[in-house]
Formats: structure tokens, sequence, C-alpha cells
């Protein structure tokens, strides 16, 4: 009995702990060592995972792991008739690669790990010292936009799906267009600038649908730089890897929760909100609070005053809560514009 | 008058019989060897015993002939097809330009024996067996479609009993290859299994034929590089060098090694334009002084000599041009062949014939692609970059300095 109540103790000085953390902090760490691992991890001959849910690109030839999308993208180019061989085996295997990895730490990828996320968030600290203010969208122009990554997903799939097959009769697509979404990331044409690696940024007249994509790559580079510049994750917004993860985001270990019976809709976690998600304020009914947009930062929870409104746990264990304490904790020596930028 | 006529018309048969003369000696160069056209034409005697010594040299060198493996077709198709997997990995060969290659990879196919100074054209004329491809044979394999046997076609068919066939697997142990001789042709047959295993890399097939001719022992080696590799087994192996890098076997007596054929990812990717290192080993160690002839399937031809390290290098030629931009295949695959020869002094005993000498000589082919700085552009991809950021950097502070502006309203006056 007693042991248990030393436990119990230990544990509510643990929780207290962690509830009081500075997570924005923390974050920013964890996507530092994330973005050494995952972009320079070949140095060190780490080769972390293939298929990870995340943006570990592989046209940077020292990376730490493998992106799933590009495989997924030669996978979908295999005709009917071979899905029930072998091949068939290895596209399953990859996606149970994926899909472990995914429940894992569920959207948190994108927030924590993601090093085209993280890229953006240090275009945004850049924005912020430089004093300029920050874009948003309006809110018939979000919900517009925000399907598009629905859209990219449903094409880096069907476009390879149409080049090992024909669809109604039509011819099939030219392998020219091979993995289209790794042709227009910019995770292609900047992951490997950091390795010193400059090739990614040539348009290819090799073919004209080479040349289409690779220019359309230059193109979404300059968007993603000046958007990420004005708009806090403004590629995330379009991401299909934020697609694939919001249709499988039941299945996450991890979870972020809302009390609804206990916000007192202030909207300090909308303002937080990196992406602008308005439901996190306005939605008191859903339990589950994780939209298709949100990359799981936690940044929500760390401004939010109320006593266990909103809750991060992993397997029903509680990580991270919002306190009244923490949240004063977080407060003290901000101005009122801090974290608002 | 008569007499005049008479002597111009010896001078003008004299200078026609010179001018014939020069020309042909002209085009001889090109052709077998001039010292044979001299001494035959000039009948000096310099040229006449140069000649004879030379023939003489090369008689030494009768019956050697090289010996090519050539990848079989395989029976889902020609080698070289696209695979399923999305990858773009091989070339459409139709629109390969350059006259058709010359034939016959053997002169005796031909009937003919060949000497010295024969195989030196043949090493260095267009691709050796470039004709055979009406056979379906291929100088190059499609990557990254690993099948669990592989067979190879011998560009011989009468080599010795005694050949024998050796596999060095990918992580460097010996696997088992077989000799299978047919009636029309000579099979070397590979089991690589299909999984992530001792064979998962670049396995090197080696063919050892040897024979005792005038006291010489002739050797021939020939020797095919398979890459045995799935995207989906990982690329793990890019970490481990020993791994990835070209291998050689000690027991080869003469084996051509290159500095680096692949990417760290088991992707073949020598471009026209790379330079390429070349090692001649003789058991294992350096062969200073070995002869080495790169032949490209567009006949361009680059004779080498190894330096004392038993090192070579050369610069592969940019040869597949297409006619149009819409023709052009920037996976166009072309072959190139390397034959390098060395000849010691070393004496011995071969199957109770004696010998003093050894000649060695050893083949092998590679693939090759366009070079990327072909098609590539940076600053078309800078151009829209930079239009890019400045049109969008424009939007916004357009639509920020709009938005600072008093609202234009309509109010009413309600005192009126």
């Amino acid at each position: 009995m007693k042991k248990l109540k030393t436990f119990g103790k230990k544990s509510e000085i643990i929780s207290k702990a962690l509830n009081n953390t500075d997570i924005e902090s923390f974050r920013f760490w964890f996507q530092l060592s994330a973005f050494a691992l995952l972009v320079y991890g070949g140095w060190f001959a780490i080769n972390f995972a293939d298929d990870l849910p995340t943006f570990a690109c592989v046209y940077d030839e020292k990376r730490g792991a493998q992106c799933y999308l590009i495989g997924l993208q030669h996978q979908m180019a295999t005709p009917w008739s071979a899905y029930l061989s072998g091949r068939g085996i290895g596209i399953l295997v990859a996606f149970l690669t994926f899909f472990a990895w995914f429940i894992l730490f569920n959207k948190a990828w994108c927030g924590y790990i993601c090093p085209v996320g993280a890229i953006q968030d240090w275009i945004t600290k850049l924005r912020i010292k430089l004093g300029i203010r920050y874009s948003e969208y309006s809110a018939p122009a979000f919900k517009g936009l925000k399907n598009i990554k629905f859209v990219l997903l449903a094409l880096l799939i069907l476009m390879p799906m149409s080049m090992g097959n024909s669809f109604f009769g039509l011819p099939k697509l030219s392998h020219e267009y091979a993995v289209p979404f790794c042709m227009i990331c910019p995770g292609r044409t900047i992951l490997p600038l950091f390795q010193g690696d400059f090739s990614q940024l040539a348009v290819d007249f090799s073919s004209q649908p080479k040349m289409i994509l690779t220019s359309l790559g230059m193109i979404v580079t300059g968007l993603f730089l000046i958007g990420a510049f004005f708009k806090k994750r403004f590629f995330c917004f379009f991401c299909p890897m934020s697609a694939f993860h919001y249709i499988m985001k039941k299945a996450g270990l991890l979870k972020l929760t809302k009390d609804g019976s206990k916000c007192t809709r202030c909207g300090n976690c909308y303002r937080a909100c990196d992406v602008g998600i308005r439901e996190i304020a306005d939605d008191i009914v859903s339990k589950d609070i994780v939209k298709d947009d949100c990359m799981m930062c936690f940044k929500c929870v760390a401004v939010c005053p109320e006593e266990k409104c909103l809750k991060v746990s992993f397997l029903g264990i509680p990580l991270y809560e919002a306190t009244e304490e923490g949240f004063y904790k977080r407060m003290e020596g901000k101005t009122e514009n801090d974290g608002q930028d | 008058m008569k007499r005049t006529g008479f002597k111009f018309t010896y001078c003008g048969a004299a200078l026609l019989a010179a001018l014939f003369f020069f020309s042909k000696t002209a085009s001889a160069v090109r052709g077998m060897s001039r010292i044979y056209w001299r001494s035959c034409r000039i009948g000096t005697v310099p040229a006449l015993l140069a000649a004879l010594l030379f023939s003489a040299g090369m008689a030494e060198a009768k019956d050697i002939d090289p010996l090519y493996l050539y990848a079989a077709p395989s029976k889902g198709g020609r080698p070289g097809n696209r695979g399923g997997d999305g990858h773009d990995h091989s070339a459409p060969q139709k629109k390969r330009q350059g006259p058709p290659a010359a034939g016959g990879h053997s002169s005796r196919e031909h009937g003919k024996t060949m000497d010295r100074a024969a195989e030196t054209r043949k090493i260095s004329s267009p691709q050796a067996g470039y004709g055979d491809k009406s056979k379906g044979l291929k100088k190059y394999e499609p990557a990254m479609r690993p099948t669990p046997k592989r067979s190879y076609i011998l560009s011989d068919k009468d080599i010795s009993e005694n050949a024998k066939a050796l596999l060095m697997l990918a992580d460097g142990s010996m696997g088992e290859a077989k000799i299978v001789r047919g009636k029309d042709k000579v099979l070397v047959e590979i089991e690589t299994g299909m999984e992530d295993g001792p064979s998962h890399g670049a396995n090197n097939v080696y063919v050892v034929d040897k024979k005792v001719s005038g006291g010489t022992l002739y050797i021939r080696t020939a020797k095919w590089i398979n890459i045995h590799h799935s995207c989906g087994w990982g690329h793990d192996y890019r970490y481990d060098e020993q791994r990835s890098r070209p291998k050689s076997l000690d027991a080869i007596p003469l084996e051509i090694t290159f500095d680096k054929l692949w990417s760290g990812n088991l992707h073949a990717e020598v471009l026209s334009g790379d330079r390429l290192g070349i090692e001649a080993l003789h058991f294992g160690k350096p062969a200073p002084g070995a002869k080495i002839s790169v032949t490209t399937e567009q006949q361009w031809t680059k004779r080498l000599r190894t330096d004392e390290n038993g090192k070579a290098s050369f610069r592969l030629i940019e040869d597949y041009f297409a006619q149009d931009w819409s023709e052009f295949k920037r996976r166009n695959t072309g072959a190139f062949t390397v034959v390098a020869s060395y000849d010691t002094d070393e004496s011995g005993e071969y199957e109770g014939e004696k010998y003093d000498k050894v000649s060695i000589v050893t083949t092998f082919h590679w693939k090759y692609n366009p070079a990327a700085v072909g098609y590539m552009s940076y600053s078309a991809g800078l151009y829209a970059g930079i239009f890019t950021i400045g049109i969008g950097g424009l939007g916004i502070f357009y639509h920020r300095q709009r938005r600072k502006k008093p609202l234009k309203e309509a109010h009413l006056d309600e005192k009126a």
C-alpha cells in the first residue's frame, strides 16, 4: 500500500512536471534532432527505417530513412494481375511498415519529425525575427483549399496505377510520369540542398512529362518558400501525407482529446494553432479533436488555461494536459502578442 | 614530238602510279597493317624485315580469341524492358542511332584464324558481337528485376572441356555457376535466389578457358556483373563499402575492375562523359602494362595501357544523339565492351603440354546512359523558382497594401 502511495506521488510529480513543460522548446529540439537523423543519418551509416510516414527524401543521398510515398507510388504502378503475386506481398509489407510507424505517433509525425515541416517552422521564426506580419486564410478559402491534399493523395495513387493499367480502355500513362508527387514535392528540391546537392533544382528537358513535372516542382518550391514565410505551415495544408494520416488517425496510439464541458471557448487554442483550425475552439462536442490539418504540435494544449480541457495521451496514459498552473508558468515573461506571430 | 609525247606518257603514268601508291598507302593506314602494305608496295628491305618480325610476333598470338558473355534473352520478353514497378530502368532500343554494328564476335565463327593484329583490330573494332543482338544477345541486363536464375551465353561454343565458370556472390562468398553445353550454344547458369541474401548486390560471373598452343598458354576469361537487387529489399548496403563496391576474385588470371559502376543504391549510374577508373588484376595483383581497349556501340574506341599500379582511366564519350527532342530517351542504354590483354613470360605445363609464355585476354561489358548535363537546366529551374517567389511576394504585398486603405463605405446622412 505504501509502495502504491509512493508510486502515485511520484507519478503525480512527473505528470506535474510534464504539464508545466515548455512544449515549444521541447518541440524545437526534437525537430532539430529528427531533422539531423533523417537528413544526415546516412553520414553515420544510419538507415533508421524505410516506409516512414514522413518526408525522409530518397533524393537526399545521405538520408537516414525513407519516405513511404515514393515506394507507394512505385508500387501502385503494378499491373492488376501482379497484385496477387509476390509483388502484392511487397506492397502489403510496405503498407504495414508505414502503418506500424504511423500508429506510434499518429499525426505528431508532422509536428515533431517531418523535416519539411521543421524547415517551415524555421522560416516562420525568421519572419518573426524580421518583424513581418503573418497571413491567414479567410474561412471560405480555408474550407476550399483544405481539400487539395485529398486530391493530391488520390492523384499520387491513381497516376501510377494508370501507368501499369488501363482505365476504361484508355491508353496507359507514360512512365515518364513516374513518382508524380515526388517530382512536385518541395522535399525533393530542398532537402538535398542541406547536403550541398543542388541537382534537384534543375528542370529536366529529357521529355515533355519530365519537363512539366520538374518545372512544376520548381514552381511549388518557390510557392513553398514564399508561402511558408507568410503563412505558418503553408505546405502542410496541401500535403497528401497529412491526408493519408487523417484517414488512419483513429488507429493512432497517440491521441489529442478535448473535454468540451471544460472549454470556455476563449479561442486561445485557435490563435496558437499554426494551421488555423477553427474547430479546436468551436467544437465542444467531439472528444477526438484531431482534424485533417492538425499536425499534433500540442501548442493548443500549452495555451489552454482550463484544467484538463485538452489532453494528450498514449495508449490511454496521459502524457500532457492543459493545466492552469502550466499555462501561467508558460506565460511568464511573455507579452500579449507572443505566440501569435 | 613523238619522243616527247612518249616521255610525257611515261611521266604521267609514273605520276599516276605514285598517286595510286600513296593513296593506297594512306587508306591502308586505316586498314590492317601499315607495314604489310609498305613492304608489298615499296619492297624496301627494312619494311619487309619489320613486317616479317611483326608477323613473327603475331604468329605467337595465333588462336587467341576473346571470350564474351552475353545476357540470354529472358522468357518474359526482351531483356531490358520496363518493370511494372514504375522504374524507368531500361532503354527503348529502337531509337539507338548509328549504323548497325559489325557482326561476329568470333573470327572462328567466320571460319578464320585470328592473329594478334586481327585481334587488336577486333578489340578496337565496332563492337565485336554487337550484331548478335539479332539472336537476342544483350550486353546488359535490366536493372532491379531480380530473378532466381540467370543464364549467360558464351560467345564461343568451342571452349575447352576444362573451361570453368565461377560465381562470386555479392557478400564475397562463392556461389555455384555451371557451364551447360548445348548443340548451338554454351550457357553459363547461376542461381541467385529471390531474397535479400548473400546474392543481394553485385554478383561476379567468370568463365576461364585455357589452352596451350605453340608453346604459349592462352587464357581467355570473360566477366559479367549481375546486379541482383530489388528496391523492396532496401538499400542498406549503401553504407557497406565492401559490399557495394565492385569486387575482384584472386583466382582469376586477368580481371578488369572499375572504381564505380553503380550508385550506393545499386542502380547502374555510368553516364556519357564520366571518367572511369580501371584496374587490371593478374590473380588479384595489379597488372602493369596491360593493354586495354574500350569500345562503345557506336564504334568509338579508346586504347589504353595500365600504369605501374595496373590502373588506367578513360572518359566515356557521348554517342547518343536524338534527331528530335521528342525522340530523346533519357534512359537510352548503350553498352561498352572492355577487352584487356596481358602477357607474361611464365613457363610451366598445362594438361601435359609445356609452355614458356602466357597470354591472357579478358572481356567485360557494362552499360551507360546519356549525360544528365545534356538535358538538365539549372537556369530554367532557378528562373521558375525565382519568378514564383517574386510574383508571390508582390501578390502578398499588393494584397496587404490594399487592405491598408480605408474602406469606401457609403454613409447615410441621418440628419438629412
